[in-house]
C-alpha cells in the first residue's frame, strides 16, 4: 500500500480529469512567524477573553461597559451588568465606539500644520513647542481657552486646575445637552439639575417631543424602564410631536402637534386637569394657565380640544403618570418655557418626585451653555485669545455656522488640538498632539451623581498609535510652560488620587487595594441616591415659539443615530438603517406625501432645501408620518473632515440655522426656521435598505388587541394565537388589516387579497389565520417540530423575541456585526441590495395617520427552521441541519450556488458579492486597524460564499465547554447570543428548548402572544415572536 | 423475424420512393454526394468574415467572465432577492435549444416521419453544441467557479458528498447524461456518410479525419443490418431523455417554494418550451445555410413548412400553460401564489412579461397561415422572435419570482443586468456559432445516406 | 486486449475507492523536515532526555483553545542558570537581555476557516503524541500529520461513540 498513499484526494481529480480547480485551490500558505509573548503576563493565555469593565463616552450618559478582550486587542464593547445605568446593555452608538478607537483615519503621532500639510513631530519636539507657545500667550496677557467636551469626573478636574493655573477659561462643550431643561427645573423647582425619569413606574406616559428611545437623556436605561412598564397591558404612551419619531412609533397614539406647539399643548393639559380638579397640588396654578382652554390650544396647535381635554383626564388619573419634555428637535427658541410647561405639568398630578426623580440627577454642572461659545468666539473675534486648546469637542462642525466659531478661531495666533481624529476643528489647529482613546488609557467618570465609574485601559496602546492620555499631555505643557507648579505628576496618579479620596468615604472599610480591585472588577461604586424633595417656585412667562424665513414648511431638525456628528466616522453607525427611513450613508428630508406631491417629487428624488440661512440638496423620503407642513432632516452628517467615512457623507443641516436660541437658557433654536423645497435637477443617489413598508396581508409583524389578551381568547392555545393573528383580531377589533390602503406610505399597491367582510379560505387553503385542524402537517407547535435529533442531542437552540418590548432601536444590529466580522460594502452595493447585516429591523407602516398610527418593528434573523427550505436545496451540503437544531452554514464548503438565499421565504441569507476580507481588494472592509477588532473565533468570509446567522455558535460552543469544564449541565441564560445581549430593552431571549425551565421554553411554549413569522409555509422556525400589545386608544 | 420490422424503409414505397422525402426526380445519387459535401470545403471570405467576428465577441465574453472571476459574482446585477438571473436564464436557455435535435433525429425517427431526413443532421450537431454552451453556466454563475467539482461525487477521506435532494444535483446527472447521448447519437447517425466523404477525400489529412468518423465503414450488408438496428436502439434510448432532461432543469424551480417556481405544470411545460425554441434555432440555422449552398431541393420548402407546423403546435402548448399558470393563482388558495402573477403582468418586469407573451404566443399565430410557413423569410424572422420570446420567458420566471418573493421587507431592490452579463450572453452564442462554423465545413451537414433513400433507386436500362 | 484494459479499469478504480477511504500514512505525508528556528531548540532533549512535560512550557495547551508558544521569561526561567555557555542559550540571553521575543517559525498552520481548541481534547484525553508525533524523538520539530480534514475526520469517526467523550462529527464543531 505504500505506493497507495500517493492517491491523495487531487490525484484522483486528476485522474477522473475534473481536478483543474483543484490544483489551484490547495496552494500552500507561506511560513508564518510566530511571535510569543516576552514576559509572560501574568494569568493572560492566548485564545481566551478578557474582560474589562468601563465606561462609554459616546454621550454623556455614561453607561457602564464590559470591554471584551482577545490576545491583548479589544474585540468587542458589552454593556456592564452590575452598572446601575446600563444594566448590562448597550446601545449601538455606544458598540460602535469600538470602530471610533479602531478608526483608520486616526491621527497617529503629533502633527504640525505647516502650509496646507501637516508634518509628522515626534512628542518632545511637539511638547516644547506647544509649551513655548503657550507660555508666551500666558505672558501675552490674553487668555487661553480650553475647549473639552464633558467628561464628568477626573478629568474635567484636571482640565479646570490647569485653566485656573494657566488663567485662562475652560469651557466644555456638548451640542445637544439640555440645557434649556436644566434651565426651567432651576427656575420652577430650583434645583438646577436633570432628573432621572422612571418609566417603569408610569401608567400612562406622555412625551412632548422627547426622544427618550434615541438621544435625549439616558436612553439604555431609559429603553429598559419603558420596556418594563409597556409588558403592563393597561400602561399607555402618547407622543406629542410634529413628525413621528422612533420613539413615537412605539406611541398607542400621536399627537401630531402644530411645531413649537407642545408647550401650548401641555398647558392646556394642565388647564383640564385643574378644572377638572384632578389637581393633587394645583395651588396657584390655574391663574397660570387660565389663558390656554382647550379651544384656544386647539387653536395655537391643531390638536382638537377633545384630545387634549381627553389625555389630561387619563393623565391626572394613571397616576403616577409622566411627562417628558423634548429633545433636539423640538427645542425652539422658547424650550425653557416648553420644558417649564412640561414640568408643570408633572407637578399638578404629582409626578414630581415619583416618576420625576432628583435624587439621580444627571452630574452636569459643568456642561457651559451654548451663549459661553459664542462669547468666546467674540473675545476670539477680538483677538482677545492668545491660544486655544481643544480635546474632544468638535465645535466647529457640531455648533451652528452662526456663532460664528470657525472664523473666529483663524484670528487665535496659536491652536492646539489633543483630539485624536482630524475632525472640522483640528483641522483649524496649528498642532495636534493626539491623544489615547478611552479603551487604552485610564480614566473615570460621575456622570450620573453618586454613580463613580471606573475607566480603565482594557488594551495597551497599538504599536501603530503613537498616542498619550490627554491628561498627560495637559500636565506636560503645563509643566513646560511655567504654569504645572500645582498640577499632579502625572494623569494616573491624579486619577486614583481622586479614587483614595472617593475609597475614604465610600471604602465601606475595605482596605485601599480590596477596594481598588472590586471598583476594577465591577466598574465602579454606587452611592446611595441621597432623597431629594423639590417644590414648585413658579413658572416663567409662557409665549409660543416663531418660527424665522419665508418659506412656507416648518424645518424640524432632529438628531439620529450619529448623535452631534460624532458617529459618524464610524462605518457600522454609517450603514446602519435609519429607524424611519431604513437609509444608510447620507441624509435626507422626510416629506408628507402631500406635501411631495406639491412640490412634485417622487420618494428618492432630489430637493433643495432652502432657508434664510442657506441651502441644501438632498433626497426625499416621502413619509406620512410628518405634518404636511413640516419637513424634517436628520443631524450629524455632511462632515468636511472626520475620516474617510464621515467626510462628503450626506449633508450637514446645521447650515439651514440662522441665528436663533432661547433667550432664557442661551441654547441653539433648532427648531427655528422656515423652509422653502424645490425640485432639484441632481439625480438621486439614496441607498435604502428596506424600499417596500407595507406587508401585504403577509402577518410578518402581528399584533394583538389588549381585550383580546385580557379576556384570554388567545389564551386558548396554539391555534387562538394564530386565530388572534389573522381572522380573528380582525373580528375582535375592526383590524388593523382593514386599513384603507391610501393611507399607507405607498398607495401604489393594491393587495389583491385584501379579504371582504366574512371571507373564509377555501377549504384546501393553508394560511396562518386557520384553526389548527385545518393545516395540513404538525404544527401544533413548530419549535418542537423539525428535522433536529431530539434523541441525540441534549439541546435544541431556540430564540424569543418579544416585539412589544423591542423599540426598534438595532443596538442588535451593531452588536452581531461587532461579534460576527461582518463587513460593511458602503452606498454602492447597498443601493444594488448587497448588505451584509444578519440582523435587519423590519419596518412595517400599517398606519401613519395621527388619530391611530401602527408602526410595527420586528427583528428578522436566520429562523433557524426545523425543517429548512435552504438544507435541501444546497447541492454540496454547506447548509444542513445540526443535531441541536441550528441550520448550519458551512462557509468554507460553500460554492455559492445562492440557490439557499433563493429559496428562504424570511432572505435572511447574506452573500459575498465581492471579496470584503482581502486587503488588496478595493472592496476591503477591514482596513488596519479596523481589522484589529475582528473576532478570532468567527471565520471572516471569503468571496463567493453565503453567510447568515447561527445563533452565535461560537458563544454556544465556549458556554457548552465552560459547563463541561465545571461538569455541570448548562445554566439557563448562560449562554446569550450577540443580539440578545445588547438589547436594551431585553426584547430577545435565547436558550434551550430540551431544559423545560428555561425561559425560551415557557414563551415560545406557553405565552398566549407567541407566533411565527409565515408559519404557514410550515419551516417551524425556532424564532418564536410574541405579538405586540395593541392598544386601544382609550376616549 | 426479419429485420423489416426494424428496418425504417417498411413504411416506404414498394418502388422505394419515399413520399415524405426529396421528390425532385432531377435529384440523383451523384448529384446528391455532390450537394451535400460541396459544404466540405475551403471557406470563402463570407465564412472567415462571419467566423472572426464570431471570436471577436467570444474573446469579449471571455474577458468579461475573467473579470467576473477575479472580482467576485458581484459584477454581475444579483441582488438580494435576485439572487438568479441571466446566467440561469442562459443555462436554462440553452439547454431548451438543445432538444430539438433529438427530437428531431430521435422521436421523428420514430414516428417515422421522414420530412426529418433532410434536417436532422444540422439539428444533432446543434443539440450537441446547445448542451456544450449550456454547461458552462451553471459554473459561470457559482460564487466560487473554481469548485464545480464539489457537485460530483467522488469518494473521499472527509466522508463528503453532494446533497442528492438538491435538483442542482439532478441537473448534474441530467445534462451530462443528455450530453454523452446526444454526443453517441450524432456521431452514429454520421458513420456512413463520413464514409462517403472519405472515399471523396483528396488530400491524406481529409481522409484520416474522415476515417476516425467513419470509422472502419465498409458499407457491406452487414453493417447496414447492424447499423439500423443501432440506430433505432440509441433513438429509443435518446427519446426518453427529451422529455427528462428538461422536466429536471424545470424542477430547480418547481422543488423550490418560491411563489411563482413552486408549480406542478413546469414539467411538460418546460419541455414543450424547450421544442419550440430547438425548432425555431433549427429554422434559423437551416434556412441561411440550403440558401448560401443553394440546397433548396434538398431541404425543401415542404420540409421547411413541416418545422413550421411543429413551431407552432408548441407555441399553442406553451401558450395554454400560461394562462394555466394564470388561472390556477386566481383560482388557487395561496395568497403569494396570488399576488407575484399579478406583479409579475403589472410590476416593474411586466415589459419583460409581455415581451414573453408576445413573441411566443401572438406572433406564432400567424403560422396558422400558409403562405407564412411557406415564405422563408418571413418565417426566419418569426422565429428569431420566438427564439427572443423563449429567452425572455426564463427570465420573467427566474428573476420575477425571485424578486417578490414571500417576504415584503426585501421587495423592490431590483436586479439590472449588468454590462458583464450581457457580454457573457454573447459571448455564449460566439461560443455556439463557433462550434456551429467549423462543424459545417469539416463534417457532412447533411444526411446523404438517409435522403438517397427517399431517391427512386437507379434502373439499368433494358438491353435493346 | 479489450479484456486486459477492463481488468485494468476495474483494479485501478477499486484501488482508488480503497486508498481514498484509509487513513494515510503520515509520516510520509508530513513534511518530515522541519524548519529551521532562530534558536536550534531541540524538543528531544528537553522531553526525552530531560523528561519535561509538555504542559510544562505549553500550559496553554489544557487552559485555552490555543496551545501558547512559551514566552522568553519562561525558558530564562531555567536557563538563567543552566547551561548558560551553550552559544544557543546566549542567543536565547541575548533575546532576554535585548527584550525582544523570539521569531519561531510555525510548524503547525490551520487556515482561519478551522477553530480547532486544544483545551477540548487535552481535556478528553488526547494525548499529545497524538497528533503532534514521537516528538520525543524530533531534534528539530516538524509537521507530523497531513492536517488535512481526512486525518482529523479519521480521528473524529473512531471516536464518534466514546462514552465519556463523544467526538462530535458535526461541521460546525471546527467550521464556524
Amino acid at each position: 500500500m505504500s505506493d497507495s498513499v500517493v492517491f491523495t484526494r487531487r490525484d484522483f481529480l486528476k485522474l477522473a480529469g475534473i481536478g483543474v480547480a483543484a490544483a489551484t485551490s490547495g496552494c500552500a500558505q507561506p511560513a508564518e512567524k510566530l511571535i510569543p509573548y516576552l514576559v509572560a503576563p501574568q494569568d493572560i493565555l492566548p485564545g481566551i477573553p478578557y474582560w474589562y469593565a468601563s465606561t462609554c463616552r459616546e454621550c454623556s450618559a455614561g453607561c457602564g461597559t464590559l470591554v471584551k478582550t482577545r490576545e491583548g486587542r479589544a474585540i468587542k464593547i458589552e454593556g456592564n451588568p452590575e452598572h446601575p445605568v446600563s444594566r448590562g446593555a448597550l446601545c449601538a452608538r455606544g458598540q460602535a465606539s469600538l470602530q471610533g478607537f479602531y478608526d483608520p483615519d486616526r491621527v497617529v503621532a503629533p502633527m504640525l500644520r505647516e502650509g496646507g500639510a501637516w508634518k509628522k513631530l515626534t512628542w518632545d519636539d511637539a511638547l516644547k513647542l506647544a509649551s513655548e507657545k503657550l507660555g508666551a500667550a500666558r505672558t501675552s496677557g490674553k487668555t487661553i481657552a480650553l475647549i473639552t467636551d464633558h467628561a464628568p469626573g477626573s478629568f474635567e478636574g484636571l482640565a479646570q486646575a490647569w485653566t485656573a493655573a494657566a488663567g485662562g477659561t475652560h469651557l466644555v462643550f456638548e451640542a445637544f445637552h439640555p440645557h434649556a431643561q436644566r434651565e426651567a427645573n432651576r427656575r420652577t423647582f430650583g434645583v438646577a439639575a436633570l432628573p432621572e425619569y422612571d418609566f417603569e413606574q408610569a401608567n400612562f406616559v406622555v412625551s412632548f417631543g422627547g426622544d427618550f428611545l434615541e438621544t435625549w437623556g439616558s436612553p439604555v436605561a431609559q429603553a429598559r424602564g419603558f420596556a418594563a412598564m409597556r409588558a403592563r397591558p393597561e400602561a399607555g404612551f402618547v407622543a406629542v410631536e410634529p413628525r413621528l419619531s422612533l420613539t413615537g412609533a412605539n406611541a398607542d397614539e400621536w399627537v401630531a402637534v402644530k411645531p413649537g406647539g407642545e408647550m401650548a399643548m401641555a398647558l392646556g393639559m394642565v388647564h383640564v386637569i385643574i378644572a377638572d380638579g384632578l389637581a393633587s397640588n394645583g395651588a396657584g396654578v390655574a391663574d397660570i394657565v387660565a389663558a390656554y382652554t382647550p379651544e384656544a390650544v386647539e387653536a395655537q396647535t391643531d390638536v382638537p380640544s377633545v384630545t387634549i381635554t381627553r389625555l389630561a383626564r387619563r393623565f391626572a388619573q394613571a397616576s403616577p403618570s409622566l411627562a417628558v419634555p423634548g429633545g433636539i428637535a423640538g427645542q425652539s427658541e422658547q424650550a425653557v418655557a416648553t420644558a417649564a410647561a412640561v414640568n408643570l405639568l408633572n407637578w399638578v398630578v404629582g409626578n414630581v418626585g415619583q416618576t420625576v426623580r432628583f435624587d439621580r440627577a444627571m452630574n452636569d454642572e459643568a456642561v457651559s451653555p451654548f451663549s459661553e461659545l459664542q462669547r468666546l468666539a467674540e473675545s476670539m473675534e477680538q483677538g482677545n485669545v492668545a491660544a486655544l486648546v481643544v480635546h474632544g469637542a468638535n465645535p466647529a462642525y457640531a455648533a451652528p455656522g452662526w456663532s460664528g466659531f470657525a472664523a473666529a478661531a483663524a484670528k487665535v495666533p496659536f491652536k492646539l488640538s489633543l483630539s485624536s481624529v482630524m475632525d472640522e476643528t483640528t483641522e483649524l489647529c496649528d498642532l495636534v498632539l493626539p491623544s489615547s482613546h478611552a479603551l487604552e488609557s485610564l480614566g473615570d467618570s460621575e456622570a450620573v451623581r453618586g454613580i463613580h465609574s471606573i475607566q480603565q485601559p482594557s488594551m495597551q496602546r497599538l504599536p501603530m498609535f503613537d498616542t498619550r492620555p490627554a491628561g498627560d499631555t495637559l500636565i506636560a505643557l503645563a509643566r513646560g510652560a511655567g504654569f504645572g507648579a500645582k498640577m499632579p505628576a502625572t494623569w494616573e496618579e491624579h486619577v486614583i488620587g481622586n479614587w483614595k479620596t472617593l475609597h475614604g468615604r465610600a471604602g465601606a472599610g475595605r482596605p485601599w487595594d480590596v477596594f481598588w480591585n472590586d471598583v476594577r472588577r465591577v466598574g465602579g461604586v454606587w452611592d446611595e441616591p441621597a432623597a431629594t424633595s423639590v417644590s414648585w417656585k413658579g413658572a416663567p412667562t409662557f409665549a409660543a415659539p416663531e418660527l424665522r424665513g419665508g418659506g412656507d414648511l416648518a424645518l424640524v431638525l432632529m438628531p439620529g443615530v450619529h448623535y452631534d456628528g460624532r458617529g459618524a466616522n464610524k462605518p457600522w453607525l454609517q450603514e446602519l438603517p435609519d429607524p424611519t427611513s431604513k437609509i444608510v450613508w447620507g441624509s435626507w428630508v422626510e416629506m408628507h406625501p402631500q406635501t411631495a406631491a406639491r412640490v412634485g417629487v417622487q420618494d428618492g428624488e432630489v430637493v433643495k432645501v432652502e432657508t434664510e440661512a442657506g441651502s441644501v440638496e438632498l433626497p426625499v423620503y416621502v413619509y406620512g408620518g410628518i405634518r404636511k407642513d413640516t419637513i424634517a432632516i436628520p443631524l450629524g452628517q455632511g462632515h468636511t473632515a472626520y475620516g474617510r467615512f464621515a467626510k462628503g457623507t450626506g449633508v450637514n443641516a446645521l447650515a439651514l440655522l440662522s441665528p436663533a436660541q432661547d433667550a432664557a437658557s442661551g441654547s441653539v433654536a433648532y427648531l427655528s426656521a422656515r423652509a422653502k423645497v424645490t425640485k432639484s435637477a441632481r439625480v438621486s443617489t439614496v441607498a435604502m435598505t428596506q424600499r417596500n413598508k407595507q406587508q401585504h396581508d403577509r402577518e410578518i409583524a402581528q399584533v394583538i388587541p389588549v381585550a383580546a389578551l385580557l379576556a384570554g381568547t388567545a389564551g386558548a392555545g396554539h391555534a387562538g394565537g394564530e386565530h388572534a393573528a389573522g381572522a380573528g383580531a380582525e373580528g375582535a377589533t375592526g383590524g388593523h388589516h382593514a386599513a384603507p390602503i391610501e393611507q399607507t406610505r405607498l398607495g401604489r399597491y393594491t393587495e389583491p387579497q385584501q379579504r371582504p367582510p366574512g371571507w373564509t379560505p377555501p377549504a384546501h387553503a393553508v394560511t396562518a389565520a386557520e384553526p389548527e385542524m385545518h393545516v395540513r402537517g404538525p404544527r401544533q407547535n413548530p419549535v418542537d417540530q423539525g428535522s433536529y435529533a431530539p434523541n441525540l442531542a441534549k439541546h435544541r437552540w431556540a430564540m424569543a423575541i418579544d416585539l412589544n418590548a423591542c423599540t426598534g432601536c438595532a443596538a442588535c444590529v451593531v452588536a452581531c456585526n461587532a461579534e460576527n466580522n461582518i463587513p460593511y460594502v458602503g452606498p454602492e452595493l447597498v443601493r444594488r441590495g448587497r448588505e451584509m447585516m444578519w440582523i435587519r429591523i423590519e419596518r412595517y407602516d400599517e398606519r401613519l395617520d395621527s388619530a391611530k398610527h401602527d408602526v410595527r418593528f420586528v427583528p428578522m434573523m436566520c429562523q433557524q427552521c426545523g425543517d429548512a427550505p435552504c438544507e435541501t436545496v444546497c447541492p454540496v451540503y454547506a447548509t444542513y441541519h445540526n443535531p441541536e437544531g441550528l441550520n448550519a452554514q458551512v462557509y468554507n464548503r460553500c460554492v455559492g450556488t445562492r440557490y439557499c438565499s433563493n429559496n428562504c421565504p424570511y432572505k435572511v441569507r447574506s452573500f459575498n458579492f465581492f471579496d470584503y476580507s482581502a486587503p488588496e481588494k478595493e472592496t476591503f472592509a477591514f482596513a488596519e486597524p479596523l481589522n484589529w477588532q475582528l473576532n478570532p473565533d468567527v471565520t471572516v468570509r471569503s468571496k463567493g460564499v453565503m453567510e447568515k446567522c447561527t445563533f452565535c455558535i461560537q458563544r454556544i460552543l465556549e458556554g457548552k465547554g465552560n459547563a463541561r469544564d465545571e461538569n455541570r449541565p448548562l445554566r439557563d441564560q448562560e449562554i446569550q447570543t450577540a443580539c440578545q445581549q445588547g438589547c436594551p430593552s431585553r426584547a430577545i431571549v435565547f436558550g434551550d428548548l430540551m431544559d423545560d425551565a428555561s425561559q425560551v421554553s415557557k414563551l415560545s411554549r406557553g405565552s398566549d402572544r407567541r407566533y411565527w413569522v409565515l408559519n404557514d409555509l410550515n419551516t417551524k422556525p425556532a424564532v418564536t415572536y410574541l405579538k405586540r400589545i395593541e392598544r386601544e386608544i382609550v376616549t | 423475424m426479419t429485420t423489416s420490422a426494424l428496418d425504417p424503409h417498411a413504411v416506404t414505397a414498394s418502388d422505394g420512393h419515399d413520399p415524405h422525402g426529396v421528390t425532385d426526380p432531377a435529384i440523383t445519387q451523384k448529384s446528391l454526394n455532390a450537394d451535400s459535401l460541396r459544404l466540405i470545403s475551403k471557406p470563402g471570405p463570407w465564412w472567415w468574415g462571419i467566423f472572426i467576428l464570431d471570436l471577436t465577441i467570444l474573446a469579449i465574453g471571455m474577458i468579461a467572465e475573467r473579470n467576473q472571476i477575479a472580482l467576485g459574482i458581484g459584477v454581475a446585477g444579483h441582488t438580494r432577492p435576485v439572487m438568479w438571473a441571466s446566467y440561469v436564464t442562459n443555462f436554462v436557455f440553452w439547454v431548451g435549444i438543445a432538444h430539438c435535435g433529438t427530437l428531431v433525429s430521435a422521436v421523428l425517427f420514430l414516428f417515422r416521419s421522414h420530412f426529418r431526413r433532410s434536417v436532422y443532421r444540422i439539428a444533432e450537431a446543434m443539440t450537441v453544441f446547445g448542451v456544450m454552451t449550456a454547461g458552462l453556466f451553471p459554473i459561470i454563475h457559482l460564487g466560487r467557479p473554481w469548485f464545480p467539482y464539489w457537485l460530483f461525487p467522488y469518494p473521499n477521506q472527509r466522508q463528503l458528498w453532494p446533497n442528492f435532494r438538491s435538483p442542482l444535483e439532478w441537473d448534474v446527472f441530467a445534462v451530462t447524461t443528455y450530453m454523452t447521448v446526444s454526443t453517441v447519437f450524432f456521431l452514429v447517425g454520421m458513420i456512413p456518410d463520413a464514409a462517403a466523404a472519405r472515399d471523396r477525400a483528396k488530400s491524406a489529412i481529409a481522409k484520416a479525419w474522415f476515417t476516425i468518423f467513419s470509422m472502419g465503414w465498409t458499407g457491406s450488408n452487414v453493417q447496414w443490418k447492424h447499423y439500423y438496428t443501432a440506430y433505432l436502439f440509441f433513438a429509443a434510448l435518446a427519446t426518453p431523455l427529451v422529455f427528462s432532461v428538461h422536466s429536471v432543469v424545470s424542477w430547480d424551480f418547481a422543488m423550490a417554494q418560491v411563489p411563482g417556481w413552486h408549480s406542478t405544470i413546469f414539467a411538460p411545460y418546460f419541455v414543450a418550451g424547450a421544442i419550440f425554441s430547438g425548432v425555431a434555432m433549427v429554422i434559423n440555422l437551416i434556412i441561411p445555410i440550403r440558401k448560401a449552398f443553394k440546397l433548396e431541393h434538398i431541404v425543401t420548402t415542404d420540409h421547411m413548412e413541416k418545422l413550421a407546423k411543429l413551431v407552432l403546435f408548441t407555441s399553442t402548448i406553451v401558450g395554454y400553460s400560461y394562462l394555466t399558470e394564470f388561472f390556477m393563482a386566481w383560482y388557487g388558495p395561496s395568497k403569494y401564489e396570488r399576488d407575484i402573477f399579478w406583479w409579475r403582468a403589472t410590476g416593474h418586469f411586466a415589459w419583460a412579461f409581455w415581451i414573453m407573451f408576445t413573441c411566443n404566443v401572438i406572433i406564432p399565430l400567424s403560422l396558422w397561415f400558409k403562405p407564412v410557413r411557406r415564405n422563408m423569410a418571413v418565417l426566419f424572422v418569426l422565429c428569431l422572435f420566438v427564439n427572443v420570446g423563449m429567452w425572455f420567458e426564463r427570465f420573467v420566471i427566474i428573476v420575477t419570482s425571485l424578486a417578490h418573493p414571500f417576504e415584503p421587507a426585501t421587495w423592490d431592490i431590483n436586479y439590472r443586468m449588468s454590462w458583464t452579463e450581457a457580454a457573457v450572453l454573447a459571448g455564449s452564442f460566439a461560443w455556439f456559432l463557433m462550434y456551429f462554423l467549423i462543424f459545417i465545413r469539416v463534417l457532412p451537414a447533411f444526411s446523404i445516406a438517409e435522403v438517397k433513400e427517399t431517391l427512386i433507386p437507379p434502373k439499368r436500362k433494358a438491353a435493346a | 486486449m479489450r479484456r486486459a484494459l477492463l481488468a485494468i479499469l476495474v483494479l485501478g478504480s477499486l484501488a482508488l475507492a480503497s486508498t481514498a477511504f484509509t487513513p494515510p500514512n503520515y509520516a510520509v505525508l508530513g513534511q518530515s523536515k522541519g524548519p529551521t528556528q532562530p534558536i536550534k531548540f531541540s524538543h528531544k532533549l528537553h522531553t526525552n532526555k530531560l523528561g519535561m512535560d509538555c504542559l510544562y512550557c505549553h500550559y496553554g495547551a489544557i487552559k485555552s483553545p490555543i496551545a501558547n508558544i512559551p514566552a522568553v521569561s519562561v525558558c530564562m526561567g531555567c536557563h538563567k542558570l543552566a547551561v548558560t555557555d551553550r552559544p544557543e542559550i546566549q542567543k536565547l540571553t541575548g533575546y532576554a537581555t535585548r527584550g525582544e521575543p523570539i521569531p519561531w517559525v510555525e510548524v503547525y498552520q490551520l487556515p482561519q476557516h478551522v477553530k480547532f481548541n486544544h483545551k477540548r481534547h487535552v481535556l478528553a484525553g488526547v494525548q499529545c503524541t497524538d497528533c503532534h508525533g514521537p516528538v520525543k524523538d524530533m531534534d528539530v520539530m516538524y509537521q507530523y500529520p497531513s492536517m488535512k480534514m481526512g486525518w482529523c475526520v479519521s480521528c473524529h469517526r473512531k471516536n464518534m461513540n466514546d462514552p465519556k467523550f463523544p467526538a462530535s462529527m458535526d461541521c460546525l464543531i471546527c467550521h464556524h
